[in-house]
């Protein structure tokens, strides 16, 4: 039985295939048409994971839509009403593209998937969340928390999964929202919402959290079970086309930020008081949620789970003892949601194995990797799978960037080891290096480490995995050899790897140990500022030639920027990203 | 195929009414259907040659 | 009757109509006519996309004054109502409660039916 299941139209579309009950592919549409958090219809994503799974449109036995478009209608129609006249200029903007686009989502879906005649279903947009989250993990039996921006009225929810069942008991509706408190903060600090929340939790541990009892007092009314309501007299979002409003500026001294000013301790305790709300909310719902259920087991999806500040605060200071959190928590994991609630729980089939990896996306095999190279005139080396793995340590120990392009993409905003620029984490200048001149952007970004799971609580104080980089845990105090990937508070957002999932990988980091006694290596993504990470070998070589990246590693080939012809491009491509 | 499309697209009368009806928001009604006379309006006349007057609203 | 007679009668119509009115059909008929006329002849060209840009700004001020009307017209009566009913339908009262979360509303038609809805 195949399901075909699709996110889009907010942010971060996606699709994802299911196949008898197991994920074939997924992907963001983004890292296919190359605009960042792309919304529109994912006709490439769907492309690509039918055509991952040999299977044609007609072929699908059932279509999942990852929200209800009419309920999310009727609370943008609510939220008009109650703010009457002072929504019209939100009225103005968002009717258009109802009327055009969004209030005929099955029959886009019919015209993208034609001659396709199967059911179109829909599921609620936190029950794709909680079917993401849970339906995919290691439980058999777990409660489950979904917490982002907004859905169609819910904004947080928990409840529990069992086998293939999934019960969610209750919610807390818009316009109060973590996500949406986030995000304000994250607008009045001179980020993009929707885009640079996790930029805000970077910024967080540079300041103190010196607003924290005022916001708690004020704006934030939280109860002790972790439920909260906002008091809307800070925010314009529920009416507005901005998040904040003057009695919001007024209450913290001073209009927002700025985009690309210079930041100074008001916007870092900013943001460290609106984080520490943020723990603060969580933890409270997680454990108001053991005392519900009674289980020792959590899932969590939505765009707050990935705050892995937090994530890291709930499995050390709740009674939850084990925590599993979709890797693409966000909207784009809607899509593999929606796919596993029709399947699984309206189908009552039981579940798949667990996952262990998100490498979901596309691959291109080592001829492909040729045939490109030698169309652009690279110069390259073929090397074994020894000597790529005993090459690409010695030159990340030798502080040579290297970017690391093997095997199927990730699924998910994180690079896990299949596009990620890998770099020599006990340099302490290694940081700016990357910050300025590779990934240009801005100097206070922390980087991540990807550590041998064996070693991980060796390094780190940590007793589970974390093979999503979505949990951030203490550098343990012998271990402060590691600066660029430590960040100022001590902490790091750590993937653990194991062989099993990235076998390459893994030697890589094994091999860097034995040359450097560091079983750790610096992985971020493999992009610029306001780009998608890398798709194909297309992306990735530009990529490397547009930044001053070292080495690049492609499947099996090794390149060395300074043997390489001169790119040759007519636009300068700064240009072509816009800055998140 | 163009009647299919355009039964599909008219699916979204039936199911706006079954909404208001099965979740009792008539207080919708009015607004609900204004816009989806707009959007009619806008769907079924894109790529017509009466398109200069309608296909550039929204 | 004869499609002369008809058209007679036709013509005598028109010439009846006001003046305001005759304008406005005749510019309609113009417009009807370039596009068509376009479309036929240069459906790429230059002149045809200028001609749907130009279209495309007069139907910006339209949607504006479009909207303005529905929002006036069926949002402000709803809205007025609401208010009038004591009614918040965003649940914006400021101050703690015991608990802010609300039960889970399921769709009564099941969860087979209700996916085939979108609501």
């Amino acid at each position: 039985m195949n399901v075909l299941g699709i996110s889009c139209f907010y942010h971060d579309s996606a699709a994802a295939l299911l196949r008898d009950g197991v994920v074939v592919a997924a992907c963001q549409e983004e890292r296919l048409s190359r605009k960042k958090h792309d919304s529109n219809f994912p006709s490439r994503a769907v492309k690509y994971v039918l055509k991952q799974a040999g299977v044609r449109a007609e072929q699908l036995d059932a279509v999942g839509f990852y929200d209800k478009p009419l309920l999310k209608f009727e609370r943008m129609l609510s939220t008009y009403i109650a703010t009457f006249p002072r929504s019209f200029g939100s009225f103005r903007k968002a009717m258009p593209v109802w009327i055009k686009e969004k209030l005929w989502v099955p029959s886009i879906i019919r015209r993208e998937l034609r001659p396709y005649r199967g059911p179109i279903l829909f599921a609620e947009h936190h029950m794709s969340h909680a079917a993401s989250c849970f339906l995919v993990s290691p439980f058999e039996e777990a409660a489950i928390l979904t917490v982002d921006g907004v859905g169609e009225w819910a904004t947080a929810s928990f409840g529990v999964g069992k086998g293939s069942d999934i019960t969610l008991f209750k919610e807390i509706r818009f316009p109060h929202s973590l996500g949406l408190l986030y995000s304000a903060f994250t607008y009045y600090l001179g980020f993009k919402v929707n885009s640079a929340e996790y930029k805000v939790m970077g910024l967080a541990p540079y300041g103190k959290p010196v607003h924290f009892d005022r916001i708690m007092s004020d704006m934030v009314h939280l109860n002790e079970d972790g439920s909260f309501k906002l008091n809307m007299k800070y925010f314009s979002y529920d009416h507005g086309l901005t998040m904040t409003n003057g009695a919001f500026s007024e209450f913290f001294g001073g209009p927002p930020r700025k985009p690309e000013t210079w930041m100074k301790e008001r916007e870092f305790d900013i943001a460290a008081s609106i984080q520490k709300v943020c723990e603060e909310v969580v933890l409270r719902m997680a454990r108001y949620i053991h005392r519900e259920t009674g289980l020792t087991r959590l899932c969590m999806a939505g765009g707050v789970a990935l705050n892995c500040v937090a994530n890291g605060r709930v499995i050390r200071e709740t009674p939850f003892k084990e925590l599993f959190v979709q890797p693409a928590a966000g909207d784009a994991g809607g899509s593999v949601g929606v796919a596993h609630y029709v399947y699984n729980t309206l189908g009552k089939q039981p579940r798949a194995p667990a996952w262990t990896h998100a490498y979901l996306g596309p691959e291109y095999d080592e001829s492909e990797i040729r045939e490109y190279l030698d169309g652009q005139g690279a110069r390259y080396r073929v090397v074994s799978d020894e000597e790529l793995v005993r090459e690409t340590a010695r030159l990340i120990a030798g502080r040579s960037v290297v970017g690391w392009f093997q095997g199927r993409m990730e699924f998910g905003p994180r690079a896990l080891g299949g596009r990620s620029i890998l770099a020599d984490p006990r340099d302490a200048k290694m940081r700016d290096t990357l910050n300025m001149k590779i990934k240009f952007r801005e100097g206070f970004r922390p980087f991540a480490p990807s550590v041998l799971a064996d070693k991980a609580s060796e390094w780190f104080e940590i007793d589970c995995d974390s093979p999503y980089m979505l949990l951030v845990a203490q550098v343990r105090d012998g271990k402060r050899c590691i600066p660029s990937v430590t960040h100022v508070d001590g902490s790091a957002r750590l993937q653990t790897v194991t062989r099993e999932t990235s076998p390459l990988y893994y030697d890589v980091i094994r091999e860097f140990e034995r040359l450097t006694g560091v079983p750790v290596i610096i992985n971020t993504s493999f992009n610029v500022r306001g780009e998608p990470i890398v798709c194909t070998p297309h992306d990735a070589y530009l990529c490397f030639m547009r930044t001053n990246m070292d080495h690049l590693v492609l499947g099996h080939h090794l390149l060395d920027k300074k043997d390489q012809p001169p790119l040759r491009e007519d636009v300068d491509w700064r240009t072509l990203f816009e800055l998140d | 195929m163009a009647f299919e499309e355009s039964r599909e697209k008219l699916g979204i009368i039936g199911e706006l009414w079954a909404f208001m009806r099965v979740r009792k928001k008539w207080w919708l009604g009015p607004i609900v259907v204004m816009l989806a006379l707009l959007g009619l309006l806008v769907i079924f006349t894109q790529g017509s040659a009466v398109a200069p007057f309608i296909y550039t609203l929204f | 009757m004869d499609i002369s007679q008809l058209m007679t009668r036709f013509g005598a119509r028109l010439a009846h109509l006001p003046t305001h009115t005759k304008v406005l059909l005749t510019l309609a008929t113009c417009v009807l006519l370039i596009e068509l006329a376009l479309r036929h002849f240069g459906p790429r060209s230059r002149v045809y996309s200028r001609w749907t840009r130009g279209i495309e700004a007069v139907g910006a001020v339209w949607t504006a004054v479009l909207l303005s009307i529905v929002y006036v017209v069926s949002v402000g009566p709803v809205s007025l109502f609401m208010t009038l009913t004591g009614k918040d339908l965003l649940d914006r009262t400021a101050g703690r409660d015991v608990t802010s979360w609300k039960a889970h509303d399921p769709n009564p038609l099941g969860p087979l039916a209700a996916a085939r809805h979108q609501f």
